[in-house]
């Protein structure tokens, strides 16, 4: 008799036999069937895709949504689409866990006499809206960045129903570029940029990895052109600290409020050089500026500066960009303006830089019409104020004051997904539907067309963006009663893209149609240049950076997004300033003490975590970290913030802040492949990655039993050029493997659940700084195993330390003993209960219990799904049947993931690649993970 | 006084057992039984008589590693007709006109569903017979399980077939 | 096998019931026998070694007696030993008529070593008297016995009791596997223990009231004797309950119903009488109510027998269902043979009958129920194509469900296609594939519905 049914028996003796009665009697489980089975030829427990569109930020990657039983487990990036062809962000990952959020809107909330929202039905809010609507003053509706229907649909709406369109509200709306090219090219466009076609980058703030422009497109651009060996040389200009810095072959960091005099030194070296160009009137007018001048102002070595000159005057296909932080300043329109110029001059319009293909920013105004709309509102002149899917008050730096603006409005209609502080101003809230359960389409860039199409029917009593507009114009009488979002924007497909679109749209996912010049022409010179190259900030800079996680803070709603950790510092659930070493140290502040920066008319207080890399005097915070200080932004472009003159004390407190990394060097460790002298260089011996014959003379010596591997040796292998530490990969993880959500106080003990991790090494003088993105080992010689009491962690023969959560019985020895620290321990059962997000949970993927040790097993479900196609097919497994979902996700392409044994697979090329290294390889755990070393841009080129 | 005590004991002893053996009876009662169904579908008459194939029903048997319960428009293609008279079919009649699914219970019951990859797809393309795990269905008035689904009754049989004994091969 | 379930018991319904009754017959007046059998030589080798090492009077005189009292009668070890044991693979070979790999081969496997062991026995009793002189010689017979008696009954009862768990028959590829299974070891000690309480309760009823054996004679001899079988007796009836309620947990689902389970308690509640009873008649000083504790003790071998038919039963209710079908098959179609001879021969239409029983379920001649009307297919068919699809039907329409197989005989599906293809030529008025039915055949098959 087995230990359950003997303690069954105790149970039963001991007289509980009637409760176990009834709790066997509630357990019985249910068979339902179809009443009516689908016609659309849906197999239960066969997974269906459907191409759609992410809307987590205004880049709009195409997506494809993995759909079991009617409901989405996953959205992975649409292979083939122009943007990010199969890759997907972190936040696009975390998506999905906003259509499960557990605060999402159920149904319309409606203000009661008391001024409290309570829940309400569809018909009594429209009806209170279309009377407000009719009601008298100035209706006015802000929304944030729209594109393609949805934007086409807004303007019917404003004309039919009399409501004035608001300039659109995007915070990060890089409106010093657009100004800039307005007032030269006469486009006010944000243009795309093709880092796969330059032989030399140059960025100046703009973290291109990060949030700036379309981010999984660069990374794509650059890792491919890393790939192939070409020569590219990137330099980074930035007075803070990003991920694009590091990942750059130069990090250049300049004083902030420098970078104009920067550009405008390399604008007139280029010049002499190469001539004016088609914009030589408007060079005449940018400050000259000398070597001498420049070095000062930036605090840049003087040949370092002379260097990046040179290197620009005789690139061939380079390519300039500024944004980000550098055009979010005073100066920050010069430097766009100046940037533009240097783009004219060197010729990159048409070759690195496509002014046709670019995002559409045309109705997003900036913080001057916030400005504005506030004091009409203040005024009171504002009647019925729509508030359309946007949160400015969390979002803006004087959100309160917004707030206190609102409530000037007669009446609010609020339309948002979440109750975020301004739907709590909103007399009525209209809940909208999340992208996956709706109709639609996003524009990507000029000419690009994405479809959004349902994947799912509402989980609740809820209306996608455009119902809910076509909604009110019905119950204003604007439109005829019965119209729906889907059938308008088929009928725009057809008639924007012809008649066959819709039909493409909806199969392909996305359409192209070509666009415009991809060159301008530069317009007459009419600006007067302001920056002072002379200028130097006499306190401390407070940098406001937009954050890889929040964006401008939209997705720091999504818990996922607080408990996959930040890149560069690995802070989690917490806010906090990052600041330098010598900052620290003048400071005699260490880390995690609490920090009060003084602005003009605003204190913000704040744990620091010391940032190698940082300049002295230069703080780091991150949008949507906490936003309410009233901090004053640059009034043009406040999309991101340089603030100077600002004074940091210690307040003396202590705080925690929760992260996942506790030292930020390696500390000589050799951790990080290639850093540590037993770390092999050079092409590996067979027996080193043979895993398939492990040699003798080894194996001699080794108290484990020798693998062999009669069919496939699954391994992975990880370039460390191509990945940006975008934790792209780590997201996916979450959601493909059920990976749990743990929150702050766990992860304060240093409880985090995540499988695959991104370590940041750094040298703490900040000239160097690794990502190394790691998940379990796959070791041939797996330490975990000899140690498991129960034969829960054993390895099987392709290679995998797989794990058989139901037996293990949580000794946790093994985790003691694996040298990479890999495994995660289920301290309590995690399992979501709340609805829906009980509903995000991948079926293929065992949900672990408490006291039950778990950790990556490449997948296994993945491979199993695999093996399941090729038997039916009675063939092997082959390359590119199926990756791994890190694979999936990583816009570098930089993780390859296949059979080892398989002489053509990827996997085997990169493994005996010269840069082949393994993470502690002297323990002679012979792992099956493979890292590329990163030697830099300057051995890739001749 | 002794002695009364002695007999208690005795009783005592021989109750101790009596109920013991009882309670086994309730829990097998609870839940091995094979439990009682909506309808009293019976796949003696469907399997055994008519010999309906268990594909016909259970469509997904060969696509999915879900066998597939049928829908109720499915009975209804037949017993729109067949049968209409007898009580059976009118409740099912009734659930069809009520647009209802009809509620059926859950036969074999395994313990660790959550953890488990079992796939029937698999196991009808190797040519396993559908009475090999799930007995003479075509002799049951009311199904019921007769093989105890625990992995040694996996495992033996993987081993006498040769099949795959890798863990991850079934354990998700 | 087939031999017998051919021309002696048909494999039927009504059968099986029967076989299941006569096992537990069989099972009644053979175990309670043999475990008297084993008991006795147990005791009787027990109290001869005692009193070859201190010689004892009373326990040479209780060996002789009990020797004589179970080991003596030839007739009884014949017709209550032998006979009953070739019953036991007869019956469960026509139980398990036509079942793959069922363990009923082991069944036979020991009647040689049961028979073989009684044969020594009735030496070993025989040498009793010389045992002084040849003392290691007796005692060699009888262990040798009792032990190939107790190994040859270990198989059959396992083999009986592994006939209740089909998942792992195809496993018991040999004797060990067969053997070392826990819920064959609780049956086994169940039925040794119950052996020697039953031993004990027999020596008080043939010693006291069947024969005067003890009570002739000094009344220290009878108290003796008294004593010692009510104490073997009460303290093996004690055991009883534990391993029955193993043997009971260790056995798998299917094998119960409500019933098994109130036979398991019916044990322990016998036991417990039986206890209550021995311990009055014990404190009384004097063999009290001698013959009802035997025949509690002949209960308890009932009940565990019906026990173990009964789960086997359970075990295998399917292939008894299935077993059923077949016969029930076989007799409707001689029914049926002669039906349709006759018919032939009296010329009424049994097509008709027949396509009115069975067809109407679903096809009507011009209106679409569950099949198609037939008025649209039966253009396409020949009488030997319509027998040939009647007999043997495959899915042809696709907006069908598949038409299930009728089980007609070839003399009935002669009749129905003869009758369908007639009535629809003269629907059609003979013309090939035409379609359009009269009025009178439809109202004439819609009337024959109901």
């Amino acid at each position: 008799m087995d230990r359950r049914e003997f303690l069954g028996l105790l149970t039963l003796a001991s007289g509980a036999s009637l409760l176990a009665g009834c709790d066997l009697t509630r357990k019985s489980e249910k068979l339902i069937p179809y009443l009516v089975p689908p016609d659309d030829g849906i197999i239960p427990g066969e997974a269906t895709y459907v191409a759609t569109s992410c809307t987590e930020c205004p880049a709009h990657c195409g997506i494809t949504a993995r759909i079991r039983e009617y409901r989405p487990v996953r959205v992975d990036g649409l292979a083939a689409h122009p943007v990010n062809d199969g890759a997907l962000c972190m936040r696009g990952q975390a998506s999905l866990s906003r259509l499960y959020h557990v605060d999402r809107l159920r149904q319309p909330m409606i203000k009661d006499p008391a001024g409290k929202l309570v829940p309400g039905t569809w018909d009594d809010a429209l009806k209170r809206c279309a009377d407000a609507l009719r009601g008298n003053g100035e209706h006015v509706l802000l929304s944030k960045r729209t594109t393609g229907s949805l934007s086409a649909l807004m303007d019917d709406f404003s004309s039919r129903t009399g409501v004035k369109r608001e300039p659109e509200y995007e915070l990060l709306s890089n409106a010093a570029i657009r100004e800039a090219n307005r007032s030269i090219f006469g486009r006010a466009v944000v243009p795309l940029l093709h880092p796969d076609r330059a032989d030399l980058i140059i960025t100046v703030g703009a973290d291109v990895i990060e949030t700036f422009g379309n981010p999984v497109e660069f990374t794509e651009g650059l890792s491919k052109k890393r790939g192939n060996g070409n020569r590219v040389m990137w330099y980074h200009a930035e007075p803070h600290v990003s991920m694009s810095g590091f990942k750059a072959d130069h990090r250049l960091v300049v004083k902030p409020g420098s970078e104009a005099t920067l550009l405008a030194y390399l604008l007139h070296t280029v010049a002499q050089a190469k001539g004016a160009g088609g914009a030589g009137a408007h060079i005449q007018d940018v400050p000259a500026v000398d070597l001498a001048r420049a070095s000062a102002a930036t605090g840049l070595a003087p040949d370092m500066v002379a260097s990046l000159g040179n290197a620009l005057a005789h690139a061939s296909s380079p390519l300039l960009v500024a944004g980000g932080v550098s055009t979010g300043q005073e100066s920050g329109l010069d430097v766009a303006r100046i940037a533009a110029l240097i783009q004219s001059a060197c010729g990159m319009q048409g070759r690195t830089i496509d002014m046709a293909r670019a995002q559409d920013y045309s109705r997003v105004g900036s913080l001057v019409d916030i400005e504005r709309l506030m004091q009409r509102l203040d005024a009171g002149s504002v009647g019925t104020f729509i508030i359309f899917n946007t949160d400015p008050v969390s979002q803006l730096s004087n959100g309160d004051q917004f707030a206190q603006s609102i409530d000037h409005a007669a009446f609010v209609i609020g339309v948002g997904d979440i109750m975020t502080p301004t739907m709590q101003r909103a007399d009525v809230v209209l809940p909208l539907s999340h992208t996956l359960e709706s109709w639609g389409d996003a524009e990507p860039a000029t000419g690009l067309l994405n479809a959004i199409q349902p994947t799912l029917a509402p989980l609740f009593d809820t209306a996608s963006d455009g119902d809910v507009l076509l909604r009110l114009m019905i119950a204003t009488g604007a439109a005829a009663a019965g119209t729906t979002y889907q059938q308008y924007v088929s009928d725009r497909w057809s008639k924007e893209f012809g008649p066959g679109a819709p039909a493409t749209l909806l199969k392909q996912g996305w359409i192209e149609r070509a666009g415009g010049s991809e060159t301008a022409a530069a317009g007459a010179p009419d600006h007067k240049y302001t920056f002072d190259s002379a200028a130097a900030h006499a306190g401390a800079v407070l940098v406001v950076a937009p954050s890889p996680r929040w964006y401008d803070g939209r997705s720091a709603e999504l818990p996922l997004l607080h408990e996959i950790p930040d890149p560069l510092t690995s802070v989690t659930w917490d806010s906090w300033f990052s600041a330098g070493p010598e900052t620290a140290a003048a400071l005699n502040a260490k880390e995690e003490d609490e920090i009060e920066l003084k602005g003009d008319s605003w204190t913000l207080a704040l744990p620091i975590r010391v940032q190698p890399g940082l300049a002295k005097d230069v703080f780091v915070v991150h949008r949507g970290a906490a936003m309410t200080a009233g901090i004053k932004f640059s009034r043009l472009s406040g999309e991101a913030g340089t603030v100077a003159d600002v004074t940091a004390s210690r307040t003396g407190n202590r705080l925690k802040i929760a992260k996942t990394s506790g030292s930020l060097t390696e500390a000589g460790r050799g951790i990080v492949p290639g850093s540590h002298p037993h770390h092999f260089n050079g092409p590996h011996p067979e027996e080193h990655i043979d895993t398939a014959h492990p040699n003798e003379e080894r194996d001699k010596f080794t108290f484990y039993p020798v693998p062999k591997y009669p069919n496939y040796r699954w391994a992975m292998a990880i370039d460390l050029d191509k990945c940006t530490g975008c934790s792209a990969c780590v997201a996916a993880c979450y959601t493909e493997n059920n990976v749990p959500m743990t929150g702050r106080d766990q992860h304060l003990r240093g409880r985090e659940m995540a499988w695959i991790r991104l370590e940041q090494y750094y040298e703490m003088d900040g000239s160097k700084a690794d990502f190394v993105p790691a998940m379990c080992q796959q070791c041939d010689y797996a330490p975990c195993e000899p140690v498991c009491p129960v034969f829960a962690t054993y390895h099987n023969d392709e290679g995998l330390n797989a794990q058989v959560y139901n037996r293990c019985v949580g000794t946790r020895y093994c985790s003691n003993n694996c040298p990479y620290k890999q495994r995660r321990f289920n301290w309590y059962a995690w399992q979501h209960r709340q609805h829906p997000l009980d509903l995000m949970v991948n079926p293929d993927v065992s949900i672990r219990g408490k006291g039950i040790m778990e950790k990556c097993t490449f997948c296994v479900q993945r491979i199993r799904h695999a093996r399941d196609v090729a038997k039916d097919q009675g063939r092997k497994i082959n390359e590119g049947d199926f990756t791994t979902a890190c694979a999936q996700a990583c816009p570098g392409k930089a993780i390859v993931f296949g059979n080892l044994l398989d002489e053509n697979s990827e996997v085997h090329k990169w493994a005996r690649d010269p840069r082949s290294a393994r993470i502690l390889e002297e323990l002679g755990t012979s792992p099956g993970v493979f890292y590329l070393k990163k030697n830099g841009g300057a051995e890739h080129g001749a | 006084m002794i002695r009364r005590i002695l007999d208690t004991a005795v009783f005592g002893y021989f109750a101790l057992f009596m109920v013991l053996i009882l309670a086994l009876g309730f829990r097998w009662h609870t839940q091995r039984k094979a439990p009682v169904q909506p309808i009293n579908y019976s796949h003696q008459i469907h399997v055994g008589k008519l010999n309906l194939e268990c594909a016909f029903c259970h469509e997904t048997a060969d696509k999915s590693y879900y066998a597939g319960v049928p829908s109720v428009q499915k009975c209804m293609s037949c017993h729109s007709a067949v049968k209409t008279d007898t009580p059976e079919i009118q409740k099912l009649t009734k659930y069809w006109n009520d647009k209802e699914p009809v509620p059926w219970n859950r036969v074999h019951r395994i313990r660790i569903r959550n953890h488990i990859y079992f796939t029937h797809k698999r196991h009808i393309a190797a040519g396993v017979q559908c009475e090999h795990c799930h007995g003479q269905l075509a002799a049951m008035p009311r199904v019921r399980q007769v093989k105890s689904m625990k992995m040694g009754f996996c495992v033996s049989c993987h081993e006498a077939n040769h099949a795959p004994t890798d863990c991850v091969i079934c354990h998700k | 096998m087939d031999f017998l379930s051919q021309h002696i018991i048909a494999p039927s319904g009504q059968h099986l019931k029967m076989l299941e009754f006569l096992a537990i017959v069989t099972y009644t007046i053979h175990l309670p026998y043999i475990a008297m059998v084993i008991g006795s030589t147990a005791l009787a080798l027990w109290l001869t070694f005692s009193d070859h090492e201190i010689p004892n009077s009373n326990f040479a005189r209780l060996a002789d007696d009990v020797l004589r009292t179970f080991l003596g009668n030839t007739t009884a070890m014949l017709v209550l030993g032998v006979l009953p044991l070739f019953a036991l693979p007869i019956l469960y070979g026509i139980w398990f008529d036509s079942v793959p790999m069922a363990p009923i081969g082991y069944i036979v496997m020991p009647i040689p070593g049961v028979v073989l062991g009684l044969v020594i026995l009735r030496f070993y009793r025989s040498t009793f008297s010389g045992r002084k002189t040849n003392y290691n010689q007796h005692m060699g017979l009888g262990t040798l016995g009792l032990l190939i008696l107790i190994g040859s009954y270990f198989v059959l009862l396992s083999s009986v009791i592994r006939l209740q768990d089909p998942e792992k028959w195809f496993r018991l590829k040999n004797l060990v596997i067969l053997l070392l299974n826990w819920n064959v070891i609780w049956k086994f000690l169940f039925f040794l223990h119950a052996a020697f309480g039953i031993t004990g309760a027999a020596i008080l009823f043939f010693m006291f009231r069947w024969s005067n054996r003890a009570t002739s004679g000094d009344p220290a001899y009878a108290a003796f004797v008294r004593k010692f079988a009510s104490g073997i007796s009460l303290a093996f009836c004690f055991a009883l309950p534990l391993f029955d309620l193993l043997y009971v947990f260790t056995s798998p689902d299917i094998v119960f119903d409500s019933t098994t389970y109130l036979m398991a308690t019916g044990i322990v509640f016998v036991c417990m009488l039986i206890a209550f009873m021995l311990i009055g008649s014990l404190r009384a000083g004097a063999a009290r109510h001698v013959a009802s504790i035997f025949t509690m003790f002949l209960i308890v071998f009932v009940l565990s027998a019906s026990f173990d038919v009964r789960a086997m039963a359970n075990a295998n209710k399917e292939h008894a269902v299935l077993l059923e079908a077949q016969s029930e098959k076989k007799k409707a179609e001689r029914e049926a043979e002669i039906e349709a001879t006759l018919a032939e021969q009296s010329g009424s239409s049994v097509g008709e009958e027949t396509f009115n029983k069975v067809c109407m379920q679903c096809h009507r001649f011009d209106t679409k129920l569950v099949g198609p009307p037939l008025a649209e297919k039966l253009g396409s068919y020949t009488k030997e194509s319509l027998v040939a699809f009647i007999l043997n039907p495959t899915k042809k329409d696709p907006a069908y469900p598949p038409m299930p197989n009728p089980g007609l005989t070839q003399a009935q599906a002669a009749a129905v296609a003869e009758y369908e293809l007639s009535h629809y030529k003269e629907a059609t008025g003979g013309a090939p594939g035409g379609a359009a039915p009269a009025a009178a055949d439809s109202t004439k098959a819609q009337g024959g519905a109901h």
